[in-house]
């Protein structure tokens, strides 16, 4: 069964049969507070209301505008998912994660991956 | 090849340097204070770009703190704004001074303006500069309370304007911990209005109680309840009853009626106001006082019933004058007026008729053969005969007649508004009154006995008092002469006898 995906304008949001839910930005995204916004609701609508790990890979990243990284890392997000891996597979995705963690301090438990296999792995000790 | 190789390292060399001047750009702007600057990425995604995807975060977070920073500030020079205008526009003083050095911190413009200075002025002054030399001490003392939360107002104290002169102010203050060091917030309240309408109303106050003392007669005001709620000393004279017990006490217990003392302040209370009740005031030793008894209700400043005034007028006086005028005016046997009586009230009437243009009569009226009554039956039995006649004539007179013991056995009757000839059916009248009614002498005996009378009119036979009385006499004299038990008519020549047994 191929599962649901929801395609927004810088990522795609799906949910794995491994409960864990995945959200893969294209290459060379900016991300604005809209962006952030709409990647949310997406999430919302695919996770029915239930609390999930969240896969999300970063890779080519250019940049994430301050107010979403705000919202990415406030009350509202740590309410719909449990914990956050972090891909980061290039300089400049590991800098934007790095300055997420250190500068935004997320609610939720978050951490940096180069693997995706170590990141899947640790997020399933999230799940409710 | 190895060409090759080394035209793309010296392309990325190249590149490399480039993106190293755009960080440098970005780096020295915003130490200019450009904290808008950006470095782009390249396609590339090298280590040079995540260092200027940092820089670029950077900035955004110093863009933001800096943008924070001044909207704190802003809000922070509001609010103190805010504080600065509701500091200066309070109507009290207010002052924070230093404990240690007893220097004013802060003022604020009530203060400046009460004390007559200027707020730099101020803040170089001490506690000691503001209040006169004489109470330094005590005011040392209650800052030390004050310090110490011991109390947190001090009434009435005397401050020192700028100028020597002096007002009184309420403080109030509290004590503050500000970095380690103590400060007393204090608010001034100038007092000098509250003192002065305060003394008026002590003045007032004297002025009523004065008014109320001045009053010789006992003077109380009672409550809606029923209780004292002040007296003079007059009452406290009265009753013998001491001030402190007189109040809150109930006022009717000083009274020998208390329901008739309670009917009239009810009274009082529905109509506003009573007169003359006649009471009697008890004084703790037994002494009765005879009283009048006024009350006029006053009201609060809304317009309710509030209590009443009551003035207990003593009238001892009166009726001891009262009673004096009576026994001097009346004959002791009889109860008659006397012959001095008699004498005003023919005046008045005299007077009256002149007025009126209506005659006055006058009987004069003699027991026949009273000497003979006296030596038969003894002087007792003459008495008796001439009270019983007395008694007898006065119920069978009309309510305006005026009967008076002329002396001896002879008695008038003034008849008021009386022509001749009503006045000889009065006088028959009572002549027939007397023949029928047997007198009671004493030891189960009783004797009938007979009454001559004469009758004169003013001013249609004489024109003055004595000759009215002297032509009732010649009528009286008449009328014995024609046998006695009669009644005559003064004439000019001679008695005419009206009637006969």
């Amino acid at each position: 069964m191929e599962n649901e995906q929801i395609v927004t304008r810088l990522n795609t949001v799906w949910l794995g049969e491994d409960g864990i839910a995945r959200i893969i930005h294209v290459p060379g995204a900016e991300v604005t507070l809209r962006d952030a916004q709409e990647t949310m609701a997406a999430y919302l609508k695919l996770n029915k209301g239930k609390r999930r790990p969240l896969f999300v890979g970063t890779k080519s990243m250019k940049s994430i505008e301050r107010e979403a990284r705000n919202y990415f890392a406030g009350e509202e997000a740590a309410k719909v998912a449990s914990a956050v891996a972090l891909i980061v597979d290039s300089p400049v995705s590991r800098v934007l994660g790095n300055f997420y963690l250190g500068v935004s301090h997320p609610h939720l438990p978050t951490r940096l991956f180069s693997l995706e296999a170590e990141a899947l792995e640790w997020l399933k000790g999230y799940l409710e | 090849m190895v060409e090759g190789i080394s035209r793309v390292n010296q392309a990325h060399k190249n590149n490399g340097d480039q993106k190293l001047a755009e960080m440098l750009e970005v780096i020295f702007k915003y130490a200019a204070g450009d904290l808008t600057a950006r470095g782009t990425l390249s396609e590339d995604d090298s280590a040079l770009d995540g260092v200027m995807a940092g820089i670029n975060i950077l900035g955004e977070e110093l863009q933001a703190n800096v943008a924070e920073n001044k909207r704190a500030h802003q809000a922070l020079s509001e609010s103190e704004a805010l504080f600065r205008t509701i500091f200066d526009s309070v109507q009290d003083g207010i002052v924070l001074m230093d404990t240690q050095t007893r220097g004013f911190k802060m003022v604020n413009d009530s203060f400046c303006r009460m004390l007559g200075y200027s707020r730099d002025e101020l803040v170089e002054l001490r506690v000691d500069d503001i209040h006169p030399e004489g109470d330094i001490a005590n005011i040392d003392r209650q800052i030390e309370r004050h310090i110490k939360r011991e109390i947190g107002l001090v009434p009435n104290l005397p401050v020192k304007r700028k100028d020597g002169t002096i007002f009184y102010a309420d403080i109030n203050s509290v004590p503050l911990q500000v970095k380690g060091a103590t400060f007393l917030l204090a608010v001034f309240r100038d007092i000098t209005e509250r003192k002065r309408a305060e003394d008026q109303q002590r003045q007032v106050s004297l002025y009523v109680r004065s008014l109320i003392e001045a009053d010789l007669d006992p003077l109380v005001t009672i409550s809606v309840a029923g209780k004292i709620m002040d007296v003079n000393e007059a009452v406290v004279q009265m009753t013998g009853v001491p001030r402190e017990l007189l109040i809150d006490s109930d006022f009717s217990k000083y009274f020998t009626d208390p329901d008739s003392a309670h009917t009239g302040y009810q009274e009082a209370f529905a109509k506003g106001f009573v007169r003359d009740i006649p009471l009697t005031m008890k004084h703790v030793s037994g002494k009765l006082t005879e009283v009048l008894y006024n009350a006029s209700v006053y009201r609060s400043e809304k317009g309710a019933v509030a209590g009443v005034l009551a003035v207990a007028r003593d009238i001892t006086e009166r009726k001891r004058a009262e009673q004096a005028e009576e026994l001097a005016s009346r004959d002791g046997l009889t109860g008659l007026n006397n012959h001095r009586t008699f004498y005003a009230l023919l005046k008045d009437e005299i007077v009256r008729t002149e007025r009126l243009k209506r005659p006055v009569s006058l009987l004069m009226l003699d027991i026949d053969y009273f000497k003979r009554v006296n030596d038969t039956h003894g002087h007792q039995a003459g008495d008796a005969i001439l009270k019983e006649i007395s008694d007898l004539l006065v119920k069978q007179a009309r309510a305006v007649d005026r009967v008076c013991r002329y002396g001896g056995e002879e008695i008038m009757v003034i008849l008021p508004e009386t022509d001749p000839t009503v006045a000889m059916k009065i006088a028959e009248r009572l002549r027939a009154a007397v023949e029928r009614r047997p007198f009671d002498i004493g030891g189960g005996k009783t004797i009938n006995i007979n009454v001559s009378i004469g009758v004169a009119t003013y001013p249609l036979q004489v024109n003055s008092l004595e000759a009215l009385v002297k032509a009732a006499d010649v009528a009286l004299y008449a009328a014995k002469q024609g046998g006695r038990n009669r009644v005559c008519r003064f004439e000019m020549d001679n008695a005419e006898t009206g009637a006969g047994p």
